[in-house]
């Protein structure tokens, strides 16, 4: 990690207040070593899980020997594994992202996310998709992987069109066990292909969150005169009297997002609406707090 | 629509300046780059129609705004009169003022008469043309064009004052017409003035047709605008003397009024009557029921075996023209007749009928043997049945009334009399209604009438009975049946009878120092005998014409209440360019002023609408927190 993007993406001060709350997965998850993650396999937690008939090869170091002096039978204690789990950061660097400060917040979003996760263990991972996957780094448990990961932050640069769909796709077929998927984009995508890839990812039994990025102006849509608007992605344009329009864009905007809030609830995709004025701190405190008390 | 300041409305194209600053509204964009593009594309894919066409209304409201303001700013005038022709000034403007007595009706507010108030509107309306155009001004009075140098004396001239006249709108159409053809005028408008009474303007007379007719032969533009004074005052009441007779009585003499009162309300009314003879003013008083009533005034004559004249007087109201009827009464008159027959049994017919009671009505009738060298010099009444000499045409033209009877070819038959003018004429109804018995007559043997003159009565099959033939100062009457059993029982003495003592009362006339006539029918050189200042062309009053008294009213139709509409006055006009203006005398003042307040109001409404359009909708509450 260089002094330079570690000073870009994380604050101190943010890092100490939340370090006390914890990154938890919703689902159980798989990890190569023990963590503070529910396992979907059987451990050595001191959670018991259930009993189960002996068979023969199994350890009898775990036999109950007080329900055999009251059955005659054989049977296994087992209890709960706890594991770590696999953080995967997907960043979108298309050319709509640099719009106001939305790629500034998405990487202070996930630096800092990464910088937690790494601290309770969990293996971190990059994954920055601009009209393609850009940048994919496999998740690593080493605090010095982080260094690898900011690096590839700073050197992103939100350009081009978004490939975000079908980067997801290919995340979500690229990920073989489970683990954890955060996004970061402003999803100016087509919302039915949208949810098709955050339905895919859930299917793969990933626990995903999406941070939505958008700016006040975006929503708000307040502009006295007319204007001609360039896309940023395809540098293509409109001009527009937005007094006029406004009425129409705010029905085609209400009407997206709650596509994709009733989609992503269908889907239990954990989806947070971020505005770019909003203090990062503060959403990702409640991002966390929320997923503690579930 | 007119306008007060038409120089105003040069400000117009300002109304472009909304639709300019639209444009430079559009085009003064700035260039931003934008992430949501996707909810851009939609919004301006989804511009329908709603969103257009509130655009569109919105700049409507802002140039109808502002062209609403620059209207107030013109002071307009709708349906006025001032300043309405917009376009260029036409060569020649011919003035047609209605200068009838009824024109006289004043304002109760205002006290200003309908030919005032249209002199005022003529004038007001000239301004803008003095200098440009050229004004002839020809009132119904005269009816001849005279030449107007400025507009602002017109209220002094002479010719523009007030008469008892009666107007005769298409006679007045058709001098413009031929001071047009005559003076080879260019463009040219007529501007009438008039208050649409129905009896000035005969709407049934066939000269329309004529007049239309002229107007559309004509080479130059002309175009007629109407100004219509059509305000209606409810207590106005008009006075005429229909008719006098010296009477006998067993006192001396007195003399028999009828007197005409009209309104045009209807309610009952007291009305003192003042009727002046030989300075003395008696007071009558009559009780008015329904719109017209008349009012039997005898005034006692004693003695007084020669002629004179007085007049009857209303109290002041809306209209001083009408409240004033004079009369006059002939002398102790002796009529005399002529009988000339060649039957024995009409001779005697007819001298009975022309005279049935000599003592008591001072009249007498002589019988002639046809070919008797005769002296008419003081005889009232020829009655003649025999070949038609010039002894009766000489007659007539010196002003004898002659009543000629057949002596020649006849057709026999049943004859029945079916019409007959029962208004005026020898065959009238009787002063009490009831009608003459031509019904009953039984003619079976007749003589055709084919002389030029007007039917009085005519048989079932159309043929005449009896046609007056106006010729020189006099009139011949010409009967087509003889009052002797072969031929009718016209000798049973009850339409005989009073029909020629009508005839007789004509004849009567020549002979009598007084009469009564009506204002633009006496011609000559007259001195005025009643109190009041006035020419015997256009003003009512007594006046001395050689040695006669003639007591000269306005016309009997000028009292009569009825106008034409607007929807009579078009068809009249037909095919003419014309335009009318109703102006509501008093009220031009509010008119002007509540117009522009009207643009006012309007522009108020259309700024209120642009920015109701303007708005933008209020968003659906919406919570953005993450």
């Amino acid at each position: 990690m260089t002094p330079q993007s570690q000073r870009e993406f994380l604050d101190p001060g943010v890092l100490a207040r939340l370090s006390r709350l914890e990154l938890q997965s919703r689902w159980p998850m798989e990890g190569n070593i023990a963590g503070r993650h529910k396992s979907p396999h059987r451990g050595a937690s001191v959670e018991f899980a259930e009993y189960r008939k002996y068979v023969p090869g199994d350890d009898p170091r775990f036999l109950d020997w007080r329900v055999y002096a009251r059955r005659d039978r054989f049977y296994l204690k087992e209890f709960e594994a706890d594991t770590n789990l696999r953080c995967y950061l997907v960043l979108d660097t298309s050319g709509s992202m640099a719009y106001a400060n939305k790629f500034s917040l998405a990487r202070k979003l996930a630096a800092t996310l990464g910088y937690l996760a790494m601290q309770q263990g969990d293996a971190v991972g990059l994954v920055a998709c601009g009209a393609g996957i850009t940048t994919d780094i496999a998740p690593r448990r080493k605090p010095v992987h982080l260094k690898n990961i900011f690096d590839a932050m700073a050197a992103a640069k939100p350009d081009g069109e978004t490939g975000l769909v079908s980067a997801l796709h290919a995340v979500a077929e690229k990920i073989r066990r489970r683990a954890f998927v955060a996004v970061f984009s402003d999803l100016f995508h087509d919302p039915d292909e949208l949810l098709h890839c955050f339905r895919h990812i859930r299917f793969r039994k990933h626990d995903l969150a999406v941070f939505h990025l958008l700016d006040r102006t975006e929503v708000d849509f307040k502009f006295d005169r007319p204007i001609r608007f360039v896309d940023m992605e395809d540098q293509s344009a409109i001009v527009a009297e937005p007094g006029v329009i406004y009425p129409r864009y705010r029905e085609a905007l209400d009407a997206y997002l709650d596509k994709l809030r009733r989609g992503c609830a269908e889907f239990k995709v954990d989806y947070r609406l971020v505005m770019t004025d909003a203090d990062y701190e503060k959403v990702l405190a409640d991002f966390l707090l929320a997923r503690m008390r579930t | 629509m007119s306008f007060l300041q038409p120089y105003i409305l040069w400000a117009l194209p300002l109304m472009a300046i909304p639709i300019i600053v639209h444009l430079l509204n559009r085009m003064r964009y700035r260039t931003m780059p934008w992430a949501a593009m996707m909810f851009l594309r939609m919004a301006t894919r989804q511009s329908t129609r709603q969103a257009r066409l509130r655009e569109w209304l919105i700049l409507a409201c802002r140039v109808l705004a502002v062209a609403a303001l620059i209207f107030a700013i013109a002071r307009p005038l709708v349906g006025g009169w001032l300043g309405w022709a917009m376009g260029a000034a036409p060569d020649t403007i011919i003035l047609l003022l209605d200068r009838s007595a009824s024109m006289e009706l004043q304002d109760p507010t205002t006290h200003l008469s309908k030919r005032a108030l249209a002199l005022r509107r003529l004038a007001e309306a000239g301004k803008e043309y003095v200098g440009s155009s050229r004004f002839v001004l020809i009132e119904s009075a005269i009816r001849k064009p005279q030449e107007v140098a400025s507009l602002a004396a017109l209220e002094s001239l002479s010719t523009t004052a007030p008469t008892d006249t009666a107007a005769d709108i298409p006679a007045l159409l058709d001098v413009a017409l031929d001071y047009i053809v005559a003076n080879q005028c260019g463009r040219t408008e007529i501007w009438l003035a008039s208050d649409l009474q129905q009896s000035n303007w005969q709407p049934e007379s066939r000269r329309w047709e004529a007049v239309r007719t002229r107007f559309g032969s004509l080479q130059q533009d002309v175009r007629v605008r109407l100004l219509a004074l059509t305000e209606v005052v409810p207590d106005n009441i008009a006075v005429a003397v229909r008719e006098t007779q010296r009477r006998r009585t067993a006192r001396g003499y007195e003399l028999a009024m009828t007197v005409e009162l009209t309104r045009n309300n209807t309610g009952t009314q007291n009305l003192p009557l003042a009727v002046v003879h030989e300075g003395a003013r008696s007071l009558l008083n009559v009780q008015l029921e329904g719109q017209r009533q008349s009012v039997q005034v005898a005034l006692d004559l004693g003695q007084r075996k020669t002629e004179g004249w007085g007049w009857i007087e209303l109290p002041a109201d809306a209209n001083p023209r009408d409240n004033t009827a004079y009369f006059s009464y002939p002398e102790d008159l002796h009529l005399k007749t002529a009988v000339v027959a060649e039957n024995d049994a009409a001779r005697r017919v007819l001298r009975i009928a022309a005279a049935p009671a000599p003592a008591v009505l001072n009249e007498s009738a002589d019988t002639v043997e046809p070919g008797t060298p005769l002296k008419l010099s003081d005889v009232a009444m020829l009655v003649w049945q025999a070949a038609v000499t010039n002894v009766v045409r000489d007659f007539a033209e010196n002003g004898g009334v002659a009543v000629v009877f057949p002596s020649g070819a006849s057709e026999e038959g049943k004859f029945r009399i079916t019409t007959w003018r029962r208004t005026d004429g020898p065959l009238a109804n009787a002063k009490d209604g009831r009608i003459l018995p031509l019904a009953e007559l039984a003619v079976t043997r007749r003589a055709p009438l084919q002389v030029p003159g007007t039917v009085l009565a005519s048989f079932e099959d159309g043929k005449p009975f009896l046609v007056k033939q106006p010729l020189g100062k006099g009139a011949i009457y010409w009967c087509a049946t003889l009052p002797v059993r072969e031929w009718s029982n016209l000798d049973d003495g009850t339409v005989l009878v009073p029909m020629l003592q009508r005839i007789l009362q004509e004849g009567g006339r020549r002979l009598s120092k007084a009469d009564n006539s009506e204002v633009g029918s006496v011609v000559g050189q007259a001195s005025r005998l009643s109190v009041s200042q006035g020419r015997v062309s256009t003003d009512a009053g007594v006046y001395q014409i050689g040695t006669k008294i003639v007591a000269v009213n306005r016309p009997a139709a000028e009292d009569e209440p009825d106008m034409i509409d607007e929807a009579t006055v078009r068809t009249v006009f037909g095919s003419v360019s014309f335009r009318m203006f109703t102006e509501k005398g008093g009220a031009t003042a509010a008119l002007q002023s509540e117009i522009w307040r009207w643009f006012m109001v309007a522009m108020m409404v259309f700024l209120t609408g642009e920015a109701a359009l303007a708005l933008p909708k209020r968003a659906k509450e919406r919570s953005w927190a993450s």
